[in-house]
């Protein structure tokens, strides 16, 4: 078995994991940060970066105790180089790099978007199936069509708020803090009616961007007009909203890019009423669909390595001197 | 100059009001956008990033979750949200600081944190809810020095 060590480190969560063969995760530990940010309301970076330092290396024992292995099982060592967080990316490349050098093992940058779509391979999919991916996030709202080599290309993306940060916002304007995801799924699973139909924005455009941050205004006027509607009932419709647009876009695109695959991958994959709409239209539809469990959705770094096999057996590998890039560097395809 | 104050009625001509803003901005200029949330602050960015010169295809999205997205126009634009961030230790963490004393223009969503330790600002501008509809909002131009006399000529028009 080939086993790659992956580190991630790109925003919020230190991660390591090991994967064997590119899909047997042989340990997979993420450090969340999430404590701080509660106490701070959102990321500081100076304290992440700080975290990410006094995470990893216990992360990284962590991670070989889970495993059962030692540095010399590993085969090569695979680390999200772009796009994120400068600081925080260079915590983890550090630490890469160093382990690279010292035990010789070969380098591997890694792509995160490109990491959050391999999590699809982690639950079913196999490498190099032309699909549509949709990777969702608190950063990202991104349609990607997957080709055979594994080569991606971006072809539709948010036009200003990423979906995962819609979910925020929304949540910190109707009061119930950070982060907003989770909070808004639980209050919609437990609201069965809401009488309030948000805009769905970009539905009907020809392309296959999105744009979110008409929801805010929207929910932000519906409270100032409307003192009835509690706010569950407009949590619960925002939801509706941005579920409803995500689903139909990301089918539009497979059914005009003639495909029958899709992948919904990144954090707000992990959107219980999302994950229920996409299987129930792709079952009807005759689609398949792979949507990875929730802590393969979220930043982790089994994804990293993971996609790390798949360059490391076709020698895609890097020099040591490899950098950290803040933007993701792809250019939108127009259609 | 002291205060302007201007109504826009949508999206786009909030957008067109930071075109015309771009055309007078100039290296090292940094400019504080408050305003509440959905008030329009990225909204005006975009418009700032054309009038750069910033080519039309580049996407400028919110950066409150990546907090600084750079673009490349006559000058750079460095497109900064601080959101995300209640407390600051030390500005210098976060570069901000050389950003702002570089070759580029600095616009700052949510910059309440580091407002104190700016440099002498040029030009600050409030974005306004004015409930009477969804898409109105009031955009203020507050400057002390008399650099923009020439910008408010240009937004009356
Ligand atoms: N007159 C207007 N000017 C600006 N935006 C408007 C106007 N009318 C409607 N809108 C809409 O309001 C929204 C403004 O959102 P935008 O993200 O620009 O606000 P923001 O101030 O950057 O919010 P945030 O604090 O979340 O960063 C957009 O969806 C825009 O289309
Ligand atoms: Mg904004």
């Amino acid at each position: 078995m080939i086993n790659i060590l992956g580190i991630e480190s790109s925003c919020d969560d230190s991660s390591v994991a090991i994967v064997g063969d590119g899909v047997n995760i042989l340990g997979n530990v993420v450090a969340n940060q999430e404590a701080y940010h509660k106490k701070y309301g959102g990321i500081v970076p100076e304290i992440a970066a700080r975290k990410h330092m006094e995470h990893m290396l216990p992360v990284l024992d962590h991670c070989f105790n889970e495993s059962g292995l030692t540095i010399d099982d590993i085969d090569a060592i695979a680390v999200t180089h772009r796009p994120g967080l400068v600081g925080s990316l260079i915590v983890g490349l550090t630490v890469a790099k160093t382990l690279a050098y010292i035990h010789q093992k070969p380098l591997i940058g890694i792509h995160h978007i490109e990491a959050h779509a391999y999590a699809a391979c982690l639950a079913g999919l196999k490498y190099g199936t032309p699909h549509v991916a949709l990777v969702a996030s608190g950063g990202h709202t991104s349609l990607l069509r997957m080709s055979e080599e594994g080569r991606m290309a971006l072809i539709g993306q948010t036009l200003d708020d990423a979906a995962g940060e819609a979910f925020d916002k929304v949540s910190k304007l109707l009061g119930f803090g950070y982060p907003g995801g989770p909070v808004i799924d639980r209050m919609a699973a437990e609201c069965n009616h809401t009488g309030i139909e948000f805009p769905r924005p970009m539905l009907s455009s020809p392309d296959f961007n999105f744009s979110f941050s008409g929801l805010k205004t929207a929910v932000m006027y519906h409270r100032k007009k409307h003192s009835e509607s509690s706010s569950e009932q407009i949590a619960t419709a925002f939801q509706e909203a941005v579920v409803d647009v995500l689903v139909s876009k990301s089918l539009q695109a497979t059914q005009k890019l003639g495909l029958n695959t899709l992948s919904v991958v990144g954090g707000v994959a992990a959107n219980s009423a999302l994950r229920r709409k996409f299987k129930e239209i792709c079952d009807k539809r005759g689609l398949s669909l792979f949507i990875p469990p929730s802590r393969l959705c979220t930043d982790n770094a089994a994804m990293v390595a993971g996609l790390g096999y798949q360059k490391y057996i076709r020698n895609l590998l890097d020099p040591l001197t490899l950098g950290v890039c803040s933007h993701s560097g792809m250019i939108l395809q127009k259609m | 100059m002291g205060y302007y104050s201007i109504k826009t009625n949508s999206a786009g001509e909030t957008r067109r009001l930071g075109a015309i803003l771009g055309g007078f901005l100039l290296p090292g200029d940094c400019i504080p956008l408050l305003g509440e949330m959905g008030s329009g602050k990225t909204c005006f960015v975009q418009g700032v990033a054309e009038g750069l010169g910033v080519s039309n295809d580049t996407i400028i999205c919110s950066p409150s979750f990546t907090l600084i997205n750079q673009y490349s126009g006559r000058i750079p634009l460095y497109h900064i949200d601080l959101f995300r961030l209640n407390s600051c230790r030390d500005l210098e963490d976060l570069e901000i600081i050389d950003l702002i004393h570089g070759d580029g223009v600095t616009m700052i969503e949510w910059p309440q944190i580091v407002l104190p330790g700016l440099p002498e600002i040029i030009l600050r501008i409030e974005f306004n809810w004015d409930m009477t509809s969804e898409t109105t909002r009031i955009i203020s131009f507050i400057s002390d020095t008399d650099r923009f006399d020439a910008l408010v000529g240009a937004l009356h028009d």
